[in-house]
């Protein structure tokens, strides 16, 4: 009442004001990192909680459907994929396609090649949920971008292995929150 | 000391002491009309330039710190600190492609992106930036700002109504209303330092607190808190930005504007927004006066200050209605506006001039309106009668019952 309301709420802004303020001298030299995010999440946070996009990123939940990539054994140091093809038959878009090499490896099954095309791909999962040994996984990628469609898309054996082990190392998936973020 | 002193002084007067010099020169080989003439011509320049220039620093300004009152940081990407996001901004807005709509009328659609710029910088004649340094030291200094700052008001309507858009129409009636309206409590406001004064004019303004030793905020807080209200109504900023309430009139007055014509409303805004600043720190902050600091600097700080305190409210306060904004200003400000002005002219007739028991004074009944005011205007049993109750207390009660 008589104008008391807006003084509360003014000083309101005044504090979030000098807040920012006062969290930018506590990180003194840098403002921002790629961990300060876990800082800023949260109601108790205090201070500026904008994302610094390119240098920091949110954690990408663990639930994310993004990319396909190939998980390894890590005790055979094999791919676990049996090349058995039900990823094949189920893909809705025909994404996938999978040769069957003509020696085992290791006592296994080993793809041949492996394609996967993420043109047509429309990450609905039915491969994860059907491989019978969890080769496949989806990366936490949020930046799949290319200049043109058509090859630069398209992923063989070699990179979705790679991929694997970048983001899931150890052959584990989903790993932890944070270790996921900081790879 | 002495030395030290010689320096504050050539400072503070280094713009006066330029233009000396420059008209000096001229009067070497010119005849002494038109070294009058031109340096006219060179002070309205500077001002033009001024005024333009000033949009950098006050929009980065203003989009950083409201930024910050917000909870993020502001512009951060386009040079150190993103300082140079107005570039890439006026690079955008000129490059724009510039458009008429079909069923507008042409000539007033074209003729009022320009107008209301017009005024704005008008009133930058009559501020005294600093000792000595204003432009034109007319007689009826705040007279011809109220008398110029209303013709903005034309510009805009003229926008509106020229645009053939029902957004722009609303708008540009809203505009009409709300900028006649709060005119009124602006100036009566004002009328209470124009009595302790005794002069319109803005130098003697200065002056005449140089003579009290004390800034009219002091004498005057309500006139003074009442001005700087109608004045934030007068230049459409939040929250009395009704004319371009984003939310329910898209964009208000310029919504058919693109590029150039739309930076000209923008600069407007912001000239207006700054030049209302500055007439609230000649009228009341005691202007250019200030130790040590150089006048002119003292005059920038004190607008910057009372320009942070906009920035401030906007990023606080949330749009008024319409009949709230009207009832703000006839049920509020006037009746205040007036009751001040009353009072005023009476103490200041009684007490002595120049003195710190005058100002005393004039204090004390300032604060007695505000307290009389609020007893009448609010009293206890209205206060609780207008209590929002917004669960009723016995809903369960009455479910049950019914």
């Amino acid at each position: 009442m008589l104008g008391l309301g807006l003084l509360k709420g003014m000083s309101v802004t005044l504090r979030r004001f000098v807040e920012t303020y006062v969290g930018d001298l506590r990180r003194f030299p840098r403002r921002y990192s790629r961990g300060g995010v876990y800082e800023r999440m949260g109601i108790t946070a205090r201070g500026a909680f904008t994302i610094q996009y390119p240098e920091e990123r949110v954690p990408m939940f663990p639930r994310y459907r993004g990319p396909l990539m190939m998980l390894t054994d890590p005790a055979k140091d094999l791919t676990r994929c049996i090349a058995c093809g039900l990823c094949e038959r189920t893909c809705p878009t025909g994404s996938i396609k999978v040769t069957r090499a003509e020696e085992k490896v290791q006592d296994q099954n080993v793809p041949g090649s492996y394609e996967y095309d993420m043109n047509t791909c429309m990450f609905c999962g039915f491969c994860v949920q059907i491989c019978p040994t969890g080769a496949l996984a989806h990366s936490p990628l949020l930046e799949v971008g290319a200049y043109s469609k058509g090859e630069a898309l398209i992923l063989n054996l070699g990179q979705m292995l790679e991929m694997g082990r970048i983001h899931a190392p150890g052959g584990v998936w989903p790993v932890e929150e944070k270790e996921a973020v900081a790879s | 000391m002495e030395f030290v002193q010689r320096i504050q002084q050539f400072v503070d007067q280094i713009f006066v002491n330029l233009s000396f010099w420059a008209s000096s020169q001229l009067a070497n080989f010119l005849p002494e009309g038109a070294v009058t003439f031109l340096m006219m011509f060179a002070t309205i320049l500077v001002l033009i330039f001024f005024g333009l220039a000033s949009i950098i620093w006050i929009n980065i300004f203003e989009r950083k710190i409201i930024g910050r009152f917000q909870d993020r940081y502001g512009p951060n990407r386009f040079g150190p600190w993103g300082l140079l996001q107005c570039v890439a901004d006026m690079i955008k807005l000129l490059t724009k492609e510039d458009i008429t709509p079909t069923k507008a009328d042409r000539l007033i659609y074209n003729l009022a992106a320009v107008v209301p710029i017009i005024p704005t910088f008008l009133i930058l004649a009559v501020l005294p930036f600093g000792r000595g340094m204003v432009a034109a030291d007319l007689n009826i200094g705040f007279l011809y700002i109220v008398a110029v700052g209303s013709l903005g008001t034309i510009g805009i309507f003229m926008a509106s109504w020229a645009s053939n858009n029902k957004y722009a129409a609303i708008s540009g009636l809203r505009t009409v209303a709300q900028m006649i309206s709060y005119e009124i409590p602006m100036v009566l406001s004002v009328v209470g330092v124009l009595l302790l004064v005794g002069s319109l004019s803005m130098v003697s303004i200065v002056d005449a607190q140089g003579q009290w030793r004390l800034p009219f905020i002091v004498l005057q807080p309500l006139a003074f808190v009442l001005y700087f209200t109608s004045a934030v109504a007068e230049v459409n900023r939040s929250p009395f930005d009704l004319p371009e309430g984003e939310s329910e009139i898209v964009a208000g007055y310029h919504i058919e504007y693109s590029g150039i014509k739309f930076a000209m409303f923008l600069l407007a805004e912001y000239i207006n927004a700054f030049s209302v600043c500055a007439i609230a720190t000649t009228l009341f902050l005691g202007g250019w006066r200030g130790p040590v600091l150089p006048s002119w600097a003292w005059f920038f700080l004190k607008t910057y200050s009372l320009y942070l305190v906009l920035i401030w409210l906007r990023a606080t306060l949330p749009r008024l209605r319409v009949d709230q904004l009207m009832n703000f200003a006839w049920k509020t400000l006037v009746p205040l506006a007036l009751a001040n002005l009353m009072v005023t002219a009476l103490v200041a007739k009684l007490v002595p001039q120049h003195s710190l028991v005058g100002a005393g004074a004039l204090l004390l009944t300032n604060v007695v309106i505000v307290i009389g005011i609020a007893v009448v205007k609010y009293p206890r049993w209205k206060r609780e009668k207008r209590e929002v109750v917004l669960v009723p207390r016995s809903a369960s009660s009455q479910a049950g019952g019914s």
